[in-house]
């Protein structure tokens, strides 16, 4: 479960996101989209800890910057953050010491699903960023995370890796995880949402229930709110 | 060509504007002109011995020639790998694709590298009160010898584009080429050593400024040839300047119709260059400023093995400095140790404060360059579920054997050059050591303060008035001992250092907690 409450995150006098609150129940899957320059990434990154903000947020209960939320959170960056001089494999092994896990085996299942086991010796700096991206994904789930918030997750992925993130988003859900997954490609999440929020300059612009969209795509709903807001600001 | 001058024009118009649109940025060329003139002023005002008692100014020639060659070498060093660094990425994406001459964009290359030789020798004006009272040199004879460093960075460059251009993709050549390197090298490694050494310490700077002013170094390419026409200005010989620089001249002009003959498609030869250029100017925009890693890597044993929780990151922190370095200190920090001891054999008169001054000011770069620095701009830091305080220490921790081996290497030859005791000489190594925690301890409480700073130029000279701050302690306990002993003054010094250190890590403690990752 995650709970944002009144969260305004300001950049000198900019505000970068102002005023927002939603909720994600356990088990449920929610897309947030907007033009670029929206807030998107700056309320991932503050529900991730990584940015100073006024108000609250909490995972599974708990404020964001607890060790419990951390233990309980899984985190894909926008841009991938892999070591350069750590192999694969050393990685994975790097984040099961560093979250105190004992070795199940979960790290070799990640990499074989995302075609990385066979390039497990290489390093960091050796991989192209589709591969580092994939890497960062099996980073994020390796410690079995209850709410996992993706930052534009698909950039740079081969189809299969994008089939297999579709499959990785129904299965957290199923599993009773809250998942969070900002991005640009909508086809990509027409399938898997159960609620969308639309940012527009820092804000939401629209939030809408699976049940409520109706016959509407995400995409026909994507453009109606945005292209109506520019419509209105023009006028 | 007037496509390159309206760029030209544009790119230097925008950047004057841009000081406008960025305060920090003005107040920082403010300050840096304003140190300058305050330097040509005191340089002016300063006593100078009576009687011209000056330090015999063959002695500033031969310093001039070895750093041009250390310039020059480093330039060169880059060519096998990856080329000339002549060209930007944006110059790569947007004017090598235009119809253009590829001659008339290598004219613009090369200015835009002369310009960047020039501003990267800048650093020598501030020497000009210490060089006019030592040597009793006039501004513009420092401007020539600032004119020699931009040339030999300059003609490095261009000769390290030649000489990719030609070993590009054939590992024979690069072989050939390493090997006429190394013996020339090793060829006058083992001159300097046959004239310097056997004259004893007491006889090591007369021997080395003989060897460096000596005709078998002036026929050195580049290095010499420059030292050659700057003593010619320092001494008064327009012959000795003019066949210097007109040497340098006439390379040029052979490198030139070289490149053009050779390979007048060079684009490709410069492009490795400009992507590690760019990938150095985005992690210096992001704060990442780091180590670049080796272009090839030797993996060794895999695994981590051992850390759990924070500790791990220090067994990484190891892990990446085994692979990262070719030795066991980084090229950065063995370049300044060697600059150490080469001003420590030329100061060997002057005792050992300036040497440990000079010592500790050098670390300030490659602390800067430091891990854990890299570490705040990965999300792992944060998100891993460890008290902040404990993730902290750990990540902090590979500095301390990194400090202390670096100050070994540093200290142990200062030691034996400058004749220190044994146990000053451990003193000097563990004062160096509490400067390193000094930096670090600024590092953290500028990113614990002043964390969501972009400008990267505000946040060094936070960074700068904050040591300042926190040496502050221990530049006053040493002053109050100055006439006790050296051994005194430092070992008090490096108590305050390293009690302020620890201070300012402790208030920090909770910064992992409180992150400002506005980087990624």
């Amino acid at each position: 479960m995650l709970r944002i409450n009144h969260v305004t995150k300001r950049y000198g006098k900019t505000a970068a996101n102002r005023d927002i609150s939603f909720f994600i129940d356990d088990g449920q899957i929610a897309v947030l989209l907007g033009p670029n320059g929206a807030g998107k990434s700056t309320i991932i990154k503050c529900i991730a800890g990584l940015l100073r903000f006024e108000g609250d947020i909490e995972i599974c209960g708990r404020p964001n910057k607890s060790l419990e939320a951390k233990r309980l959170l899984g985190y894909v960056p926008e841009m991938p953050a892999v070591y350069d001089l750590l192999t694969v494999e050393e990685h994975m092994e790097f984040i099961r010491r560093a979250y105190r896990l004992e070795d199940d085996g979960e790290a070799q299942r990640l990499l074989e699903r995302f075609e990385l086991w066979d390039k497990r010796d290489k390093l960091g700096k050796e991989l192209s960023k589709g591969m580092q991206q994939k890497l960062s994904i099996c980073c994020a789930l390796l410690h079995r995370p209850k709410v996992v918030i993706f930052d534009e997750p698909m950039i740079g992925l081969d189809p299969h890796a994008i089939k297999q993130l579709k499959e990785v988003f129904g299965e957290l859900r199923d599993s009773g995880a809250t998942v969070l997954i900002s991005t640009h490609m909508i086809d990509s999440v027409e399938n898997s949402w159960d609620v969308v929020h639309i940012m527009v300059n820092g804000s939401f612009a629209a939030t809408r229930k699976r049940d409520e969209a109706a016959e509407q795509s995400l995409e026909e709903l994507f453009f109606a709110v945005t292209e109506g807001n520019r419509e209105d600001a023009a006028q | 060509m007037s496509t390159l001058l309206y760029l030209r024009g544009r790119r230097l118009k925008n950047q004057l504007k841009s000081l406008i649109h960025k305060p920090a940025r003005l107040i920082y060329v403010i300050l840096i002109a304003a140190c300058l003139v305050l330097t040509l002023v005191s340089g002016r005002a300063a006593t100078l011995p009576g009687n011209g008692a000056f330090r015999d100014q063959g002695e500033l020639s031969a310093l001039a020639a070895a750093v041009y060659l250390l310039m020059f070498l480093l330039a060169l060093n880059a060519g096998f790998s990856r080329g000339g660094n002549l060209f930007t990425m944006s110059d790569v994406n947007l004017l090598f694709p235009v119809p253009i001459r590829p001659q008339t964009v290598l004219f613009h290359g090369l200015l835009q590298q002369m310009a960047a030789s020039l501003l990267l020798g800048f650093f020598l004006l501030f020497q000009y009160a210490n060089l006019r009272m030592a040597y009793g040199i006039f501004f513009p004879q420092l401007l020539m010898l600032l004119a020699g460093y931009a040339a030999a960075t300059f003609l490095g460059q261009v000769t390290a584009m030649l000489i990719y251009s030609f070993t590009n993709g054939n590992p024979r050549r690069q072989m050939l080429c390493r090997a006429v390197l190394g013996t020339v090298l090793g060829v006058l490694a083992a001159y300097l050593a046959w004239r310097i050494l056997p004259g004893g310490r007491s006889e090591f700077l007369p021997s080395a400024v003989e060897a460096l002013n000596g005709p078998v170094f002036r026929c050195l390419p580049v290095a010499g040839w420059l030292g050659l026409a700057e003593d010619g200005l320092l001494r008064g010989s327009a012959p000795a300047a003019l066949a210097g620089f007109g040497l340098c001249a006439a390379y040029f002009a052979v490198l030139l119709a070289v490149i053009f003959r050779a390979d007048p498609d060079y684009y490709e030869d410069v492009l490795k260059s400009a992507e590690i250029a760019q990938s150095a100017i985005t992690a210096k925009k992001e704060g990442t400023m780091t180590e670049a890693p080796p272009q090839n890597v030797r993996v060794g044993k895999t695994g981590i093995r051992r850390g759990w929780g924070a500790q791990v990151f220090f067994y990484k922190h190891l892990l990446e400095n085994r692979r990262g370095r070719r030795f066991l200190l980084s090229g950065t920090s063995l370049t300044m140790a060697a600059v150490v001891i080469v001003f420590s054999a030329f100061m060997h008169d002057a005792g050992l404060l300036p040497t440990f001054l000079m010592s500790v000011y050098l670390q300030m770069f490659s602390a800067i360059l430091g891990r854990f620095n890299q570490e705040l701009t990965r999300p792992y830091l944060y998100l891993v579920p460890e008290p902040p305080m404990k993730k902290m220490l750990w990540a902090l921790a590979e500095t301390l054997p990194s400090a202390a081996l670096e100050a070994a290497v540093v200290f142990l030859p200062v030691g034996a050059i400058l004749g220190l005791s044994a146990g000053l000489t451990a003193v000097c190594v563990a004062a160096r050591i509490s400067f390193a925690m000094l930096y670090t301890a600024a590092n953290v409480v500028v990113e614990r303060l002043w964390g969501g700073v972009s400008s990267r130029v505000l946040v060094f000279f936070l960074f700068f008035v904050v040591t300042l701050g926190l040496a502050a302690p221990g530049v006053a306990v040493s002053l109050a001992l100055a006439d006790v002993s050296s051994g005194a003054m430092l070992s008090a010094d490096a108590l305050a250092n390293a009690a302020a250190s620890l201070t300012a890590l402790f208030l920090c403690r909770n910064m992992l907690q409180y992150a400002e990752l506005n980087n990624q």
